[in-house]
């Protein structure tokens, strides 16, 4: 008999989990009680993706003169901007629904709850509702956005989360918004190009807390260039409108200060969505906020029980949930994989991009790891040089003691696809010797890992060595 | 025309050597005479010289491996010249392997040249005891890592993707999170060839500890006035002139042999060999291993000639530069522990063919009672005399090991 698998939410984490567990023979139910696809196709990576990638058209084409083309740019259509991300999104879950078709995994749209260890309760919209059995059950109910706990900013409908950024009938004139994260940073990105002024505001001291630092100041330059305030150290203390505009009370430096808006974006931080669970009632682990605790083969305290993805509270990306999705659905078929993270990028859809994958420099020095440092910065880059005027820098990490790759981090043109390079090579535990023994084609952008990989050893080829 | 350069024999006994250094690259060009690898055997290094002109085509034996005498190390001809494809190390197990460790080890640099990191590709496990020749899959990092620790990347099952080894298999698995206390974490033993020294010398201690059934005598020497003496005749001497109290037991050694020749034979097969000359092996102890080199006619020596002689024959013992008569030909061999304070007493084995030989212990502040029943302090020594009881008695070694001690308590005589 195949070993009968339910999993909750269909999400990055759940689809994934679903199609590698049918593949291994399981007889899989996948329950969600919204559009396939979750959070990263219908309101995350991809709609904030393709309203990027317009915004950067629309960039390029406004700086189109520099290349001496004669583009007459007469602004844009908001609502054909926003049906071309929708059709993309529509496109993808389309996909995702094959998917799930063609691995014949059966999908219930319904709410679901614990009944047991073996059962959920499924509850659909009309309110009927069943209950199916399983044999392991696997729970990736994902995150969603949180609203801070600051005066009159819950329920004010000028206000909005990146869900509701996603959906804007227009451009704001003014928008502040609060948070320095990755959603924070690429939602500001894309407004400032479409002519929004956009003000950052942040509690901690610095933007992006997750990655390189000393890259991340190239990053403020560039956001400060596109007329981006950022400002640290905020706190926050209540909000009000007034005549259709949004204003913001905060104090900074013991300073109090107003800001005001058209619109204010919340991108502070996500909530777990375990509350209507049922967890307690069979006792699943979880910690203070919700999010539910498992070991490196995903498995909860109940043994047929895994958790994936943004419900572990930890590192809230996509293709973490995906991995993590692989992991559950080989362990839940009998198999023994561990979920390694050190492997699993950051990126940050800037303009230009900025991406990471291994361990920064401040992580290796809080540790007390021995480290070596290269760095190349892209204005030695031909290709760089060529897209986007040389803007950015690669910095790598190695152990001290045998060159090991310990970081890979890339700020500049097609940094997020670049990083991939860097994953490997953590992967599969690179040494220097095994990066530089590698040709990569000229020109491209990727020649500059080399460089700098090189530039740790004072044997850059194209910036003289220190 | 190729030249072969093969493994010298550099001694009597010697039946292999180990390439220590090559000297010489492929394609380096050679004149006669030039020194091109050097070579260790149990007792020595050696650097053999070119005896013709041209280059260095190939190098057959690497760094690390045992060759066999005449064994074939390389070849010397002129650009171009073939070097025979059949030729062949005798030590075929040897050949077969890799190139050391020392060699193997990625260069520093990144991109390194090509061919030095041919030969990192090919580098299979260190310290490979067994060659399995199957393909082995290991990370990078995990492989540089074992290189440097010395660990037989055979022996270990990976735990990545594929049962790929990565650098936590070769670390040994992470510490358990306890619940309190300390913890350790372990290490696995590392693993290396016995060197060709070492592997001699315990041939030769075998062999003798399980031929001889041996007999020692300790004797309890007063070495006070010997101190005494060696103070004065030290105290207007050069520091790198100074007598030795080592000097001193061989002289008084030699002295006492010679009127104790019995001691002095040596068993040859159902013969006894009256050996003539007082021959004294000292044992000199090296990183690795041990070296008897040997002051011959010890008995006709002075003093100071034996002094020099000795400290001659230590320094260049540890430096690997003994000729090969320098260690044969001992008929008696003393051992001196006494340099190590505290060390009482012990038990030497026989330096074959000897049979014979004199442990020194460190000389150590007793109280003695004097006929008058008097407690004084005093320098005690103890000399522990051990003689092959096939060709010896213990009477025989007890009156030695007296002789000697009167000697050594009435030390004028030793220099007269
Ligand atoms: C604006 C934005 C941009 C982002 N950009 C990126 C990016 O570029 N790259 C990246 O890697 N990550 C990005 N992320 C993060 C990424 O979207 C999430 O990490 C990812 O979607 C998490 O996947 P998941 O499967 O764990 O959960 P989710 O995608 O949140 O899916 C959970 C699913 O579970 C369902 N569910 C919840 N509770 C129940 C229940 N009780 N019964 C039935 N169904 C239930 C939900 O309806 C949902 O469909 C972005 C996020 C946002 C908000």
């Amino acid at each position: 008999m195949s070993e009968k698998i339910c999993i909750i939410g269909a999400g990055p984490g759940g689809y994934v989990a679903a199609i590698r567990a049918a593949q291994l023979g399981a007889q899989v139910t996948l329950v969600d009680h919204n559009i396939l696809g979750g959070t990263c196709l219908n309101v995350g990576c991809i709609p904030t993706k393709s309203l990027l990638h317009c915004a950067e058209i629309f960039d390029e084409a406004k700086h189109a003169g520099e290349y001496g083309l004669n583009i007459d740019v007469k602004g844009y259509d908001w609502q054909k901007v926003q049906s071309k991300k929708n059709q993309t999104v529509k496109q993808l879950v389309d996909g995702v629904t094959g998917l799930m078709r063609a691995n014949k995994i059966s999908v219930i749209k319904a709410t679901a709850k614990f009944e047991t260890q073996n059962s959920l309760l499924l509850t659909k919209q009309d309110g009927s509702a069943q209950i199916v059995q399983a044999d392991k059950i696997i729970i990736a109910v994902g995150s969603r956005p949180e609203i801070p706990n600051i005066s009159g900013l819950e329920g004010n409908p000028l206000c909005i989360d990146s869900t509701g950024a996603l959906s804007l009938e227009e451009v704001p004139k003014e928008m502040l918004v609060i948070g320095g994260g990755v959603v924070a940073v690429e939602l500001a990105t894309i407004y400032s190009v479409f002519g929004c002024k956009v003000t950052m505001l942040k509690r901690s001291p610095i933007i992006l807390p997750s990655m390189d630092q000393e890259l991340v100041d190239i990053l403020v330059k560039s956001l400060a260039q596109r007329k981006i305030d950022i400002i640290t150290g905020v706190k926050f203390l209540s909000a009000q409108n007034e005549n259709a505009r949004i204003k913001l009370n905060v104090e900074i430096a013991g300073q109090k200060k107003t800001f005001e808006a058209q619109k204010i974006l919340v991108a502070a931080g996500r909530r777990i969505n375990t509350e209507n669970l049922g967890l307690e009632k069979i006792g699943i682990a979880c910690g203070k906020n919700g999010e539910i605790l498992t070991d490196d083969k995903m498995q909860t305290n109940i043994k047929n029980i895994y958790a994936i993805g943004d419900c572990l509270g930890k590192v809230m990306l996509a293709h973490t949930a995906s991995a993590q999705g692989e992991v559950a659905a080989e362990n839940a078929c009998g198999h023994n994989l561990i979920y390694d993270g050190r492997t699993s990028p950051i990126c940050v859809y800037t303009l230009p991009e900025f991406a990471g994958v291994g361990a920064t420099e401040d992580e290796l020095k809080s540790k007390n790891i021995d480290y070596l440092v290269g760095k190349f910065p892209l204005y030695a880059n031909g290709k760089a040089l060529i897209a986007n005027g040389g803007e950015g820098m690669i910095k790598i990490l190695l152990g001290k003691k045998y060159n090991e790759v310990l970081g890979v981090h890339i700020i500049g043109p097609r940094a997020t696809d670049m990083i991939a390079c860097g994953a490997l090579m953590i992967g599969f535990e690179a040494t220097i010797d095994d990066v530089c023994a590698c040709i990569y084609a000229h020109p491209t952008v990727s020649e500059a890992i080399r460089e700098a990989f090189l530039a740790a050893k004072s044997r850059a080829i194209h910036i003289p060595n220190k | 025309m190729v030249v072969e350069i093969k493994m010298p024999q550099l001694g009597l006994t010697m039946v292999e050597g180990t390439i220590s250094a090559w000297l010489k690259q492929v394609g380096d060009e050679i004149k006669k005479g030039d020194p091109i690898v050097e070579i260790t055997t149990d007792k020595l290094n050696n650097i053999l010289e070119s005896e013709t002109d041209g280059f260095l085509l190939s190098i057959n034996a690497p760094e690390g491996a045992d060759v066999p005498v005449m064994g074939i190390l390389g070849y010397i001809g002129q650009p171009g010249e073939k070097v025979p494809t059949t030729a062949q190390t005798p030590s075929a197990q040897q050949a077969q392997q890799p190139p050391a460790a020392a060699q193997a080890i990625p260069q520093e640099n990144a991109a390194s040249q090509p061919q030095a990191q041919q030969v990192a590709e090919n580098v299979e496990p260190p310290a490979a005891a067994e060659v399995s020749g199957k393909r082995i899959k290991i990370s990078p990092l995990a492989k540089k890592t074992a290189l440097n620790l010395g660990i037989n990347i055979n022996q270990i099952a990976g735990s990545g993707p594929g049962g790929r080894i990565v650098q936590k298999d070769i670390l040994g698995a992470p510490p358990q999170k306890s619940s309190g206390g300390q913890v350790f974490v372990s290490k696995p033993p590392t693993r290396q060839r016995l060197s060709s020294m070492r592997k001699a010398v315990g041939t030769r201690m075998l062999a003798s500890h399980s031929q001889i059934p041996c007999v020692t005598i300790n004797v309890k020497v007063d070495v006070s006035e010997l101190f005494e003496l060696r103070a004065k005749l030290n105290a207007n001497r050069e520091k790198e002139k100074k007598f030795t109290v080592n000097d001193f037991i061989i002289k008084a050694c030699a002295k006492t042999l010679a009127s104790h020749k019995e001691l002095i034979v040596s068993l040859s097969g159902e013969d006894v060999v009256y050996n003539q000359d007082i021959n004294i092996g000292m044992a000199v102890a090296l990183e690795a291993g041990l070296i008897a080199p040997v002051i011959r006619h010890a008995d006709k020596l002075s003093l100071e000639e034996i002094s020099i002689k000795a400290k001659d024959l230590a320094a260049r013992a540890r430096k690997g530069q003994l000729g090969v008569e320098e260690y044969q030909g001992s008929t008696f061999s003393i051992s001196n522990l006494g340099m190590y304070q505290g060390v009482e007493t012990f038990t030497s084995i026989i330096n074959q063919p000897n049979a014979g030989i004199l442990g020194v212990g460190s000389a150590i502040s007793e109280l003695d009672i004097l006929a008058d029943g008097s407690i004084v302090k005093k320098l005690f020594m103890r000399i522990a005399v051990t003689i092959d009881h096939r060709l010896l008695d213990g009477a025989q070694g007890a009156k030695f090991g007296v002789d000697m001690k009167k000697l050594l308590e009435n030390p004028i005589e030793i220099l007269v």
